[in-house]
Protein backbone atom coordinates (compact mmCIF):
# COMPACT_ATOMS: atom_id res chain seq x y z
CA UNK A 1 0.00 0.00 0.00
CA UNK A 2 1.49 3.45 -0.98
CA UNK A 3 1.63 5.67 1.43
CA UNK A 4 -0.38 9.02 0.62
CA UNK A 5 0.84 12.46 0.92
CA UNK A 6 -1.11 15.39 0.88
CA UNK A 7 -0.25 19.20 -0.02
CA UNK A 8 -1.38 21.98 0.59
CA UNK A 9 -0.23 25.02 -1.15
CA UNK A 10 -2.16 28.26 -2.56
CA UNK A 11 0.46 28.28 -5.61
CA UNK A 12 -0.69 25.97 -8.28
CA UNK A 13 2.77 26.13 -9.82
CA UNK A 14 4.28 24.68 -6.30
CA UNK A 15 2.28 22.28 -6.22
CA UNK A 16 3.18 21.29 -9.96
CA UNK A 17 7.16 21.56 -8.98
CA UNK A 18 6.21 19.28 -6.22
CA UNK A 19 4.20 16.64 -8.41
CA UNK A 20 7.43 16.84 -10.80
CA UNK A 21 9.90 16.30 -8.19
CA UNK A 22 8.43 13.66 -6.75
CA UNK A 23 6.88 12.00 -9.67
CA UNK A 24 9.47 8.99 -9.34
CA UNK A 25 8.21 7.91 -6.10
CA UNK A 26 4.74 8.21 -7.59
CA UNK A 27 5.68 6.01 -10.56
CA UNK A 28 7.20 3.38 -8.33
CA UNK A 29 3.83 3.32 -6.63
CA UNK A 30 5.72 4.02 -3.35
CA UNK A 31 3.46 6.89 -3.02
CA UNK A 32 0.47 8.70 -4.19
CA UNK A 33 0.28 12.20 -3.55
CA UNK A 34 -2.96 14.28 -3.43
CA UNK A 35 -2.62 17.91 -3.51
CA UNK A 36 -5.15 21.02 -2.79
CA UNK A 37 -4.68 24.71 -3.71
CA UNK A 38 -7.48 26.09 -1.41
CA UNK A 39 -7.91 25.17 1.91
CA UNK A 40 -11.59 25.43 1.66
CA UNK A 41 -11.63 21.90 -0.56
CA UNK A 42 -9.01 20.47 1.20
CA UNK A 43 -11.27 21.10 4.58
CA UNK A 44 -14.37 20.22 3.58
CA UNK A 45 -13.07 16.80 2.90
CA UNK A 46 -11.56 16.81 6.60
CA UNK A 47 -14.57 17.32 7.86
CA UNK A 48 -16.10 14.33 6.22
CA UNK A 49 -13.65 12.13 7.53
CA UNK A 50 -13.22 11.07 3.64
CA UNK A 51 -9.62 11.84 3.48
CA UNK A 52 -7.46 8.92 4.19
CA UNK A 53 -3.93 10.66 4.57
CA UNK A 54 -0.47 9.37 6.27
CA UNK A 55 1.66 12.39 5.97
CA UNK A 56 0.81 16.33 5.49
CA UNK A 57 2.97 19.34 3.93
CA UNK A 58 1.25 22.67 4.46
CA UNK A 59 2.08 25.59 3.12
CA UNK A 60 1.88 28.50 5.97
CA UNK A 61 1.27 31.79 3.94
CA UNK A 62 -2.07 31.12 2.13
CA UNK A 63 -5.08 34.01 1.28
CA UNK A 64 -8.45 33.70 3.66
CA UNK A 65 -6.63 30.73 6.11
CA UNK A 66 -2.85 30.46 7.36
CA UNK A 67 -1.13 27.17 7.87
CA UNK A 68 -1.24 27.63 11.30
CA UNK A 69 -5.58 27.99 11.70
CA UNK A 70 -5.54 24.84 9.23
CA UNK A 71 -3.29 22.39 11.37
CA UNK A 72 -5.46 23.96 14.47
CA UNK A 73 -8.58 23.08 12.42
CA UNK A 74 -7.06 19.54 11.24
CA UNK A 75 -5.46 18.38 14.96
CA UNK A 76 -9.61 19.30 16.50
CA UNK A 77 -10.90 16.39 14.43
CA UNK A 78 -9.72 12.91 16.25
CA UNK A 79 -9.09 11.22 12.99
CA UNK A 80 -6.42 13.70 12.67
CA UNK A 81 -5.02 13.99 15.61
CA UNK A 82 -1.18 11.86 15.02
CA UNK A 83 -1.01 12.23 11.88
CA UNK A 84 2.26 14.36 11.11
CA UNK A 85 1.90 17.67 9.77
CA UNK A 86 4.81 19.66 8.05
CA UNK A 87 5.32 23.05 7.63
CA UNK A 88 6.51 23.82 3.47
CA UNK A 89 7.09 27.69 3.39
CA UNK A 90 9.61 30.29 2.61
CA UNK A 91 9.44 31.26 6.07
CA UNK A 92 12.80 30.85 7.44
CA UNK A 93 12.83 33.45 10.45
CA UNK A 94 13.22 32.26 13.92
CA UNK A 95 9.94 33.86 14.85
CA UNK A 96 8.46 31.70 12.37
CA UNK A 97 9.34 28.69 13.42
CA UNK A 98 9.55 29.27 16.86
CA UNK A 99 5.42 29.94 16.24
CA UNK A 100 5.23 26.67 14.32
CA UNK A 101 6.48 24.36 16.99
CA UNK A 102 4.23 26.13 18.85
CA UNK A 103 1.57 25.39 16.68
CA UNK A 104 2.30 21.58 16.35
CA UNK A 105 4.21 20.98 13.10
CA UNK A 106 6.13 18.07 13.27
CA UNK A 107 8.75 19.45 10.85
CA UNK A 108 9.49 22.86 8.60
CA UNK A 109 11.14 22.77 5.46
CA UNK A 110 11.93 25.82 4.13
CA UNK A 111 11.06 26.27 -0.14
CA UNK A 112 13.83 27.25 -1.87
CA UNK A 113 15.19 27.78 -5.18
CA UNK A 114 17.64 24.67 -5.43
CA UNK A 115 15.40 22.26 -6.53
CA UNK A 116 17.66 19.04 -6.10
CA UNK A 117 17.92 20.54 -2.33
CA UNK A 118 14.57 20.83 -1.97
CA UNK A 119 13.51 17.36 -3.34
CA UNK A 120 15.96 15.58 -1.60
CA UNK A 121 14.64 17.66 2.01
CA UNK A 122 10.98 16.39 0.68
CA UNK A 123 12.15 13.15 0.23
CA UNK A 124 14.05 12.31 3.24
CA UNK A 125 11.06 13.95 5.36
CA UNK A 126 8.61 11.39 3.29
CA UNK A 127 10.95 8.49 4.34
CA UNK A 128 11.19 9.81 8.32
CA UNK A 129 7.17 9.57 8.89
CA UNK A 130 6.54 7.34 6.12
CA UNK A 131 9.46 4.67 6.38
CA UNK A 132 8.47 2.22 4.21
CA UNK A 133 7.70 -1.58 4.19
CA UNK A 134 11.44 -2.35 3.65
CA UNK A 135 12.81 -0.43 6.50
CA UNK A 136 10.53 -1.11 9.24
CA UNK A 137 11.19 -5.28 8.92
CA UNK A 138 15.15 -4.21 9.22
CA UNK A 139 14.83 -1.97 11.78
CA UNK A 140 18.35 -2.82 13.71
CA UNK A 141 19.87 -0.93 10.06
CA UNK A 142 20.10 2.82 10.22
CA UNK A 143 16.91 3.37 7.87
CA UNK A 144 18.84 2.62 4.74
CA UNK A 145 16.33 0.98 2.29
CA UNK A 146 17.11 0.12 -1.30
CA UNK A 147 15.10 3.46 -2.91
CA UNK A 148 16.78 6.02 -0.24
CA UNK A 149 20.24 4.04 -1.14
CA UNK A 150 19.19 4.19 -4.90
CA UNK A 151 18.35 7.95 -4.30
CA UNK A 152 22.23 8.70 -2.96
CA UNK A 153 23.82 6.46 -5.97
CA UNK A 154 21.99 8.92 -8.30
CA UNK A 155 23.15 11.58 -6.34
CA UNK A 156 26.34 10.59 -5.88
CA UNK A 157 27.14 9.97 -9.39
CA UNK A 158 25.30 13.47 -10.01
CA UNK A 159 27.78 15.16 -7.52
CA UNK A 160 30.56 13.02 -9.25
CA UNK A 161 29.89 14.49 -12.45
CA UNK A 162 29.89 18.38 -11.74
CA UNK A 163 32.59 18.14 -9.61
CA UNK A 164 34.55 15.86 -12.97
CA UNK A 165 33.40 19.39 -14.78
CA UNK A 166 34.80 21.39 -12.45
CA UNK A 167 37.63 19.66 -12.34
CA UNK A 168 38.28 20.45 -16.02
CA UNK A 169 38.09 23.82 -15.22
CA UNK A 170 40.57 23.99 -12.55
CA UNK A 171 43.07 21.89 -15.12
CA UNK A 172 42.92 25.24 -17.39
CA UNK A 173 42.67 27.69 -14.28
CA UNK A 174 45.95 26.27 -13.43
CA UNK A 175 47.57 26.38 -16.50
CA UNK A 176 46.30 29.99 -16.82
CA UNK A 177 47.54 30.58 -13.56
CA UNK A 178 51.09 31.08 -14.11
CA UNK A 179 50.77 33.31 -17.36
CA UNK A 180 48.84 35.31 -15.31
CA UNK A 181 51.21 36.21 -11.88
CA UNK A 182 53.23 36.52 -14.32
CA UNK A 183 51.14 39.29 -16.44
CA UNK A 184 49.68 40.81 -13.28
CA UNK A 185 52.78 41.13 -11.73
CA UNK A 186 55.47 41.51 -13.96
CA UNK A 187 53.79 43.96 -15.75
CA UNK A 188 53.40 46.54 -13.15
CA UNK A 189 56.87 45.78 -11.64
CA UNK A 190 58.14 46.39 -15.22
CA UNK A 191 56.65 50.04 -15.13
CA UNK A 192 57.22 50.74 -11.65
CA UNK A 193 61.14 49.89 -12.40
CA UNK A 194 61.41 51.73 -15.35
CA UNK A 195 59.76 55.06 -14.18
CA UNK A 196 61.76 54.74 -10.93
CA UNK A 197 65.13 54.62 -13.53
CA UNK A 198 63.74 57.74 -15.29
CA UNK A 199 63.00 60.14 -12.42
CA UNK A 200 66.78 58.71 -10.72
CA UNK A 201 68.32 58.94 -13.90
CA UNK A 202 67.03 62.30 -15.62
CA UNK A 203 67.98 65.22 -13.70
CA UNK A 204 66.15 67.74 -15.93
CA UNK A 205 62.69 66.73 -15.25
CA UNK A 206 60.11 68.85 -14.48
CA UNK A 207 57.80 68.39 -11.47
CA UNK A 208 54.76 68.28 -13.27
CA UNK A 209 56.76 65.22 -15.07
CA UNK A 210 58.09 63.85 -11.73
CA UNK A 211 54.15 64.11 -10.54
CA UNK A 212 52.74 62.17 -13.31
CA UNK A 213 55.61 59.42 -12.86
CA UNK A 214 54.98 58.90 -9.28
CA UNK A 215 50.93 58.99 -9.51
CA UNK A 216 51.56 56.00 -12.19
CA UNK A 217 54.09 54.02 -9.71
CA UNK A 218 51.61 54.60 -7.11
CA UNK A 219 48.62 53.44 -9.44
CA UNK A 220 50.64 50.44 -10.00
CA UNK A 221 51.58 50.14 -6.38
CA UNK A 222 47.76 49.92 -5.27
CA UNK A 223 47.52 47.07 -7.76
CA UNK A 224 50.63 45.08 -6.79
CA UNK A 225 49.10 45.53 -2.88
CA UNK A 226 45.49 44.67 -3.51
CA UNK A 227 46.47 41.56 -5.61
CA UNK A 228 48.83 40.64 -2.48
CA UNK A 229 46.43 40.93 0.17
CA UNK A 230 43.91 38.94 -1.97
CA UNK A 231 46.42 36.02 -2.33
CA UNK A 232 47.23 35.99 1.58
CA UNK A 233 44.22 35.98 2.65
CA UNK A 234 43.41 33.17 -0.19
CA UNK A 235 46.47 31.44 1.49
CA UNK A 236 44.91 32.39 5.15
CA UNK A 237 41.48 30.48 4.49
CA UNK A 238 43.32 27.63 3.15
CA UNK A 239 45.85 27.33 5.82
CA UNK A 240 45.84 25.13 9.04
CA UNK A 241 45.54 27.79 11.36
CA UNK A 242 42.13 28.94 9.43
CA UNK A 243 40.39 32.28 9.17
CA UNK A 244 39.98 33.21 12.88
CA UNK A 245 37.86 36.58 14.35
CA UNK A 246 39.83 39.26 15.43
CA UNK A 247 37.57 42.38 17.36
CA UNK A 248 38.37 45.72 17.57
CA UNK A 249 36.97 49.14 17.60
CA UNK A 250 36.77 51.36 14.41
CA UNK A 251 35.23 53.95 12.35
CA UNK A 252 33.53 52.29 9.36
CA UNK A 253 33.40 55.70 7.74
CA UNK A 254 37.05 56.63 7.67
CA UNK A 255 37.83 52.95 6.76
CA UNK A 256 35.70 53.32 3.89
CA UNK A 257 36.99 56.81 2.79
CA UNK A 258 40.88 55.02 3.65
CA UNK A 259 40.04 52.76 0.47
CA UNK A 260 38.04 55.46 -1.78
CA UNK A 261 41.24 57.77 -0.95
CA UNK A 262 43.62 55.20 -2.27
CA UNK A 263 41.91 54.49 -5.21
CA UNK A 264 40.87 57.58 -6.74
CA UNK A 265 43.61 57.88 -9.00
CA UNK A 266 42.12 54.74 -10.58
CA UNK A 267 38.53 56.22 -10.50
CA UNK A 268 39.72 59.63 -11.14
CA UNK A 269 41.80 58.33 -14.61
CA UNK A 270 38.09 56.94 -15.90
CA UNK A 271 36.58 59.88 -14.99
CA UNK A 272 34.31 58.19 -12.42
CA UNK A 273 31.79 60.16 -9.91
CA UNK A 274 31.28 58.64 -6.44
CA UNK A 275 28.24 58.90 -4.63
CA UNK A 276 28.61 57.48 -1.19
CA UNK A 277 26.38 57.65 1.99
CA UNK A 278 27.53 56.63 4.98
CA UNK A 279 25.86 56.75 8.43
CA UNK A 280 27.37 54.70 10.97
CA UNK A 281 28.11 54.91 14.80
CA UNK A 282 31.05 56.85 15.59
CA UNK A 283 32.98 53.52 16.61
CA UNK A 284 31.97 49.70 15.93
CA UNK A 285 33.40 46.69 17.76
CA UNK A 286 34.22 44.44 14.81
CA UNK A 287 36.61 42.76 12.50
CA UNK A 288 38.32 45.11 10.62
CA UNK A 289 40.36 43.33 8.58
CA UNK A 290 37.96 41.42 7.37
CA UNK A 291 35.66 44.55 6.60
CA UNK A 292 38.80 46.01 5.04
CA UNK A 293 39.04 43.56 2.36
CA UNK A 294 35.07 42.56 1.97
CA UNK A 295 34.91 46.25 0.82
CA UNK A 296 38.30 46.77 -0.56
CA UNK A 297 37.26 44.27 -3.27
CA UNK A 298 33.72 45.31 -3.87
CA UNK A 299 34.98 48.85 -4.55
CA UNK A 300 37.78 47.96 -6.53
CA UNK A 301 35.56 45.84 -8.70
CA UNK A 302 32.95 48.42 -9.19
CA UNK A 303 35.59 50.76 -10.38
CA UNK A 304 37.25 48.41 -12.17
CA UNK A 305 33.83 47.40 -14.16
CA UNK A 306 32.40 51.01 -14.57
CA UNK A 307 32.09 52.28 -17.77
CA UNK A 308 33.74 55.59 -18.86
CA UNK A 309 32.74 58.56 -17.19
CA UNK A 310 29.90 56.57 -15.22
CA UNK A 311 29.04 56.62 -11.70
CA UNK A 312 29.79 54.03 -8.51
CA UNK A 313 27.49 54.41 -5.19
CA UNK A 314 28.21 53.36 -2.10
CA UNK A 315 25.75 52.71 0.66
CA UNK A 316 25.93 52.07 4.14
CA UNK A 317 24.02 51.72 7.12
CA UNK A 318 22.79 49.55 10.23
CA UNK A 319 19.85 47.84 9.81
CA UNK A 320 18.14 45.86 13.20
CA UNK A 321 21.75 45.31 14.36
CA UNK A 322 22.80 44.74 10.55
CA UNK A 323 25.53 45.93 8.65
CA UNK A 324 24.15 46.76 5.13
CA UNK A 325 26.64 48.09 2.53
CA UNK A 326 26.09 48.48 -1.28
CA UNK A 327 28.10 49.25 -4.18
CA UNK A 328 26.43 49.88 -6.96
CA UNK A 329 28.08 50.50 -10.78
CA UNK A 330 27.47 51.28 -14.03
CA UNK A 331 28.12 48.39 -16.77
CA UNK A 332 26.99 45.26 -18.04
CA UNK A 333 26.30 42.43 -15.91
CA UNK A 334 27.55 39.38 -14.81
CA UNK A 335 27.17 36.63 -17.36
CA UNK A 336 28.29 33.48 -15.49
CA UNK A 337 26.77 33.95 -12.39
CA UNK A 338 27.15 30.41 -10.64
CA UNK A 339 30.61 30.91 -11.00
CA UNK A 340 31.07 34.10 -10.27
CA UNK A 341 32.23 33.37 -6.19
CA UNK A 342 34.67 30.47 -7.34
CA UNK A 343 38.22 31.49 -6.63
CA UNK A 344 40.20 32.39 -10.11
CA UNK A 345 37.13 33.00 -11.80
CA UNK A 346 37.42 36.17 -14.12
CA UNK A 347 34.90 38.06 -15.81
CA UNK A 348 35.14 39.84 -18.48
CA UNK A 349 34.96 44.09 -17.89
CA UNK A 350 33.77 44.75 -21.52
CA UNK A 351 33.50 42.90 -24.79
CA UNK A 352 36.90 41.97 -25.11
CA UNK A 353 39.16 42.64 -22.01
CA UNK A 354 38.85 40.03 -19.53
CA UNK A 355 38.87 42.15 -15.87
CA UNK A 356 42.51 42.00 -14.66
CA UNK A 357 43.09 40.70 -11.14
CA UNK A 358 43.44 36.83 -10.18
CA UNK A 359 39.87 36.04 -9.80
CA UNK A 360 40.32 36.15 -6.30
CA UNK A 361 38.01 38.93 -5.20
CA UNK A 362 34.73 37.53 -5.29
CA UNK A 363 35.81 34.63 -3.50
CA UNK A 364 36.78 36.04 -0.98
CA UNK A 365 34.27 38.18 -0.16
CA UNK A 366 32.04 35.46 -0.17
CA UNK A 367 33.93 33.36 1.74
CA UNK A 368 34.66 36.22 4.97
CA UNK A 369 31.32 37.18 4.66
CA UNK A 370 29.62 33.85 5.50
CA UNK A 371 32.59 33.23 8.08
CA UNK A 372 30.89 36.43 9.31
CA UNK A 373 27.60 35.02 9.97
CA UNK A 374 26.61 37.69 6.77
CA UNK A 375 25.17 37.35 3.47
CA UNK A 376 26.32 39.09 -0.04
CA UNK A 377 24.06 39.12 -2.59
CA UNK A 378 24.09 40.31 -6.62
CA UNK A 379 21.45 42.33 -8.42
CA UNK A 380 21.09 44.37 -11.87
CA UNK A 381 18.78 46.89 -11.62
CA UNK A 382 18.97 49.33 -14.83
CA UNK A 383 21.79 48.56 -15.98
CA UNK A 384 23.41 48.93 -12.66
CA UNK A 385 25.08 45.79 -10.91
CA UNK A 386 24.75 46.24 -7.40
CA UNK A 387 26.40 43.97 -4.93
CA UNK A 388 24.78 43.80 -0.97
CA UNK A 389 26.51 43.00 2.08
CA UNK A 390 24.87 42.54 5.15
CA UNK A 391 26.68 41.49 8.15
CA UNK A 392 25.31 40.79 11.55
CA UNK A 393 27.10 43.35 13.71
CA UNK A 394 25.81 41.76 17.04
CA UNK A 395 25.59 37.74 16.10
CA UNK A 396 21.83 36.33 16.51
CA UNK A 397 22.50 33.99 19.15
CA UNK A 398 19.93 31.70 17.65
CA UNK A 399 20.83 32.37 14.27
CA UNK A 400 23.19 29.28 12.73
CA UNK A 401 24.41 30.90 9.98
CA UNK A 402 28.33 29.89 10.66
CA UNK A 403 28.61 27.49 13.19
CA UNK A 404 25.81 25.95 15.31
CA UNK A 405 27.18 26.09 19.04
CA UNK A 406 26.01 29.48 20.24
CA UNK A 407 22.99 28.27 21.93
CA UNK A 408 23.84 25.37 23.90
CA UNK A 409 23.88 25.64 28.04
CA UNK A 410 26.11 23.78 29.93
CA UNK A 411 25.71 23.01 33.32
CA UNK A 412 28.00 22.42 36.34
CA UNK A 413 27.45 18.66 36.53
CA UNK A 414 30.28 15.92 36.08
CA UNK A 415 30.67 14.78 31.95
CA UNK A 416 32.44 11.83 31.03
CA UNK A 417 35.91 11.06 29.99
CA UNK A 418 36.28 8.92 26.61
CA UNK B 1 48.30 21.88 38.46
CA UNK B 2 46.30 23.49 36.23
CA UNK B 3 47.15 23.92 32.43
CA UNK B 4 46.46 26.45 30.23
CA UNK B 5 43.26 26.05 27.68
CA UNK B 6 43.13 26.25 23.99
CA UNK B 7 39.63 26.83 22.75
CA UNK B 8 39.05 26.47 19.16
CA UNK B 9 36.04 27.43 17.36
CA UNK B 10 34.11 25.90 13.46
CA UNK B 11 36.97 25.83 10.68
CA UNK B 12 40.00 25.78 13.05
CA UNK B 13 42.14 23.24 14.45
CA UNK B 14 45.03 23.14 17.17
CA UNK B 15 47.76 20.71 17.45
CA UNK B 16 50.22 21.01 20.66
CA UNK B 17 53.03 19.07 22.36
CA UNK B 18 52.91 20.95 25.28
CA UNK B 19 51.00 20.10 28.54
CA UNK B 20 47.44 22.16 27.37
CA UNK B 21 43.44 21.22 27.13
CA UNK B 22 41.88 21.92 23.82
CA UNK B 23 38.64 22.80 23.90
CA UNK B 24 35.50 23.01 21.66
CA UNK B 25 31.45 23.08 21.47
CA UNK B 26 29.75 21.19 19.25
CA UNK B 27 26.77 20.72 17.37
CA UNK B 28 26.07 19.07 14.17
CA UNK B 29 29.81 19.76 13.48
CA UNK B 30 32.09 16.92 14.10
CA UNK B 31 35.79 17.14 16.21
CA UNK B 32 38.14 14.54 15.54
CA UNK B 33 40.65 14.23 18.40
CA UNK B 34 44.28 12.19 17.48
CA UNK B 35 46.85 11.61 19.85
CA UNK B 36 50.12 10.01 20.22
CA UNK B 37 50.93 8.46 23.18
CA UNK B 38 53.92 7.61 22.49
CA UNK B 39 55.44 11.53 21.74
CA UNK B 40 52.45 13.18 23.58
CA UNK B 41 51.14 15.05 20.87
CA UNK B 42 47.53 15.92 21.04
CA UNK B 43 45.54 17.72 18.22
CA UNK B 44 41.81 18.34 17.88
CA UNK B 45 40.11 20.04 14.85
CA UNK B 46 36.34 21.12 14.03
CA UNK B 47 34.11 20.94 11.11
CA UNK B 48 30.98 22.20 9.45
CA UNK B 49 30.18 19.93 6.22
CA UNK B 50 31.36 16.77 5.51
CA UNK B 51 33.32 17.67 2.08
CA UNK B 52 34.58 19.99 -0.19
CA UNK B 53 32.42 20.22 -3.47
CA UNK B 54 34.92 22.58 -5.31
CA UNK B 55 33.17 25.60 -4.55
CA UNK B 56 35.25 29.01 -2.62
CA UNK B 57 38.00 28.00 -0.65
CA UNK B 58 39.22 24.21 0.21
CA UNK B 59 39.06 25.55 3.76
CA UNK B 60 39.09 23.84 7.49
CA UNK B 61 35.05 24.16 7.11
CA UNK B 62 35.05 21.07 5.44
CA UNK B 63 35.88 17.68 6.74
CA UNK B 64 37.13 15.83 4.05
CA UNK B 65 40.42 18.65 3.72
CA UNK B 66 40.31 19.21 7.81
CA UNK B 67 41.12 15.84 8.97
CA UNK B 68 43.83 15.67 6.51
CA UNK B 69 45.64 18.81 7.79
CA UNK B 70 44.96 17.46 11.21
CA UNK B 71 46.75 14.64 10.95
CA UNK B 72 49.58 16.36 8.46
CA UNK B 73 50.42 19.10 11.72
CA UNK B 74 50.03 16.47 14.19
CA UNK B 75 53.17 14.51 12.06
CA UNK B 76 54.55 18.10 12.14
CA UNK B 77 54.73 18.23 15.71
CA UNK B 78 56.36 15.11 16.32
CA UNK B 79 53.57 12.55 15.95
CA UNK B 80 53.92 9.30 14.23
CA UNK B 81 51.56 8.37 12.28
CA UNK B 82 50.88 4.73 13.07
CA UNK B 83 50.87 5.54 16.56
CA UNK B 84 47.84 7.49 16.27
CA UNK B 85 44.07 6.84 17.83
CA UNK B 86 41.20 8.91 16.91
CA UNK B 87 38.12 9.93 19.10
CA UNK B 88 35.24 11.14 17.28
CA UNK B 89 32.77 13.57 19.01
CA UNK B 90 29.80 15.46 17.84
CA UNK B 91 27.42 15.40 14.78
CA UNK B 92 23.83 15.55 16.50
CA UNK B 93 20.59 16.46 14.57
CA UNK B 94 20.20 20.01 16.16
CA UNK B 95 18.42 22.07 13.41
CA UNK B 96 15.05 21.22 12.32
CA UNK B 97 14.92 24.12 9.71
CA UNK B 98 17.99 23.63 7.96
CA UNK B 99 17.52 21.91 4.32
CA UNK B 100 20.25 19.87 4.92
CA UNK B 101 18.58 17.45 6.93
CA UNK B 102 21.20 14.70 7.73
CA UNK B 103 24.83 17.02 8.06
CA UNK B 104 25.32 15.69 10.95
CA UNK B 105 25.79 12.41 10.19
CA UNK B 106 27.53 12.79 6.86
CA UNK B 107 30.40 14.40 8.99
CA UNK B 108 30.72 11.37 11.38
CA UNK B 109 30.61 9.23 7.90
CA UNK B 110 33.65 11.26 6.86
CA UNK B 111 35.62 10.99 9.48
CA UNK B 112 34.95 7.30 9.73
CA UNK B 113 35.85 6.78 5.86
CA UNK B 114 38.84 9.09 6.05
CA UNK B 115 40.39 7.78 9.27
CA UNK B 116 39.88 4.45 8.23
CA UNK B 117 41.85 5.32 4.48
CA UNK B 118 44.23 6.51 6.79
CA UNK B 119 44.54 2.85 8.94
CA UNK B 120 44.17 5.52 12.15
CA UNK B 121 41.58 3.64 14.56
CA UNK B 122 39.19 4.96 16.25
CA UNK B 123 38.75 4.22 20.11
CA UNK B 124 36.29 6.26 21.54
CA UNK B 125 33.36 8.04 20.03
CA UNK B 126 30.13 10.06 21.68
CA UNK B 127 28.21 10.96 18.34
CA UNK B 128 24.83 11.99 17.50
CA UNK B 129 21.89 12.45 19.46
CA UNK B 130 20.25 15.70 19.08
CA UNK B 131 22.31 17.43 21.88
CA UNK B 132 25.30 20.17 21.66
CA UNK B 133 28.69 18.65 23.19
CA UNK B 134 31.45 20.43 25.23
CA UNK B 135 34.82 18.54 24.45
CA UNK B 136 37.94 18.97 25.90
CA UNK B 137 41.06 17.40 25.07
CA UNK B 138 44.23 16.95 27.23
CA UNK B 139 47.49 16.64 26.04
CA UNK B 140 48.75 14.86 29.09
CA UNK B 141 47.38 11.95 29.24
CA UNK B 142 45.06 12.07 25.46
CA UNK B 143 41.95 11.57 27.46
CA UNK B 144 38.88 13.31 26.24
CA UNK B 145 36.46 14.87 28.32
CA UNK B 146 32.84 15.38 27.45
CA UNK B 147 29.63 17.10 28.50
CA UNK B 148 26.42 17.18 27.18
CA UNK B 149 24.31 20.28 26.53
CA UNK B 150 20.94 20.63 28.66
CA UNK B 151 19.48 22.12 25.51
Amino acid sequence: MPKQIVFVDDSKSVLKTIEILLKNRVQNKEITIRTFSKTADFLDELESNSLEFDLLFLDINMPVMSGYDVLKKLRQIDKYKEIPVVALTTENTQEALQNGKEAGFDDWIIKINALTTLQKSINMTIDKYCPSKLSEDSSADAGLDTNSMMEQMREMSATIERLNAKLLIAEEDKTRFLSLIHNEFNNPLMTITMLMRDIIEDKEKTKEEMRESINMIFVDILTLNSQLSNILAGAEIESTTGVSKYLSNFSMKDMIHDILDTQQFIYQDKSIAVESSLSFDEFIYYDRDKCFLIFQNLIENAFDFSLQESKVVIKGYMENKNLIFTVSNLGHQIEEQSRMYDAFYRERSDFSRVHHGLGLGLAIVKHLVTFLGGAVSYSVDEGYNTFKISLPIEPDENKETSGDTSSFVFEDEEGSRF
Amino acid sequence: MSVSLKIIVQEQLYVTNEPLEIMTVLGSCVAVCLWDSKNCVAGMNHYLLPLWNGEGFKSLKYGNISILKLVDEMILKGAVKHNLVAKIFGGASINLAKTTFCVGEQNIRIAEHILSDLKIPIVARDVGGTKGRKVVISSIDGSVYVKTSMN
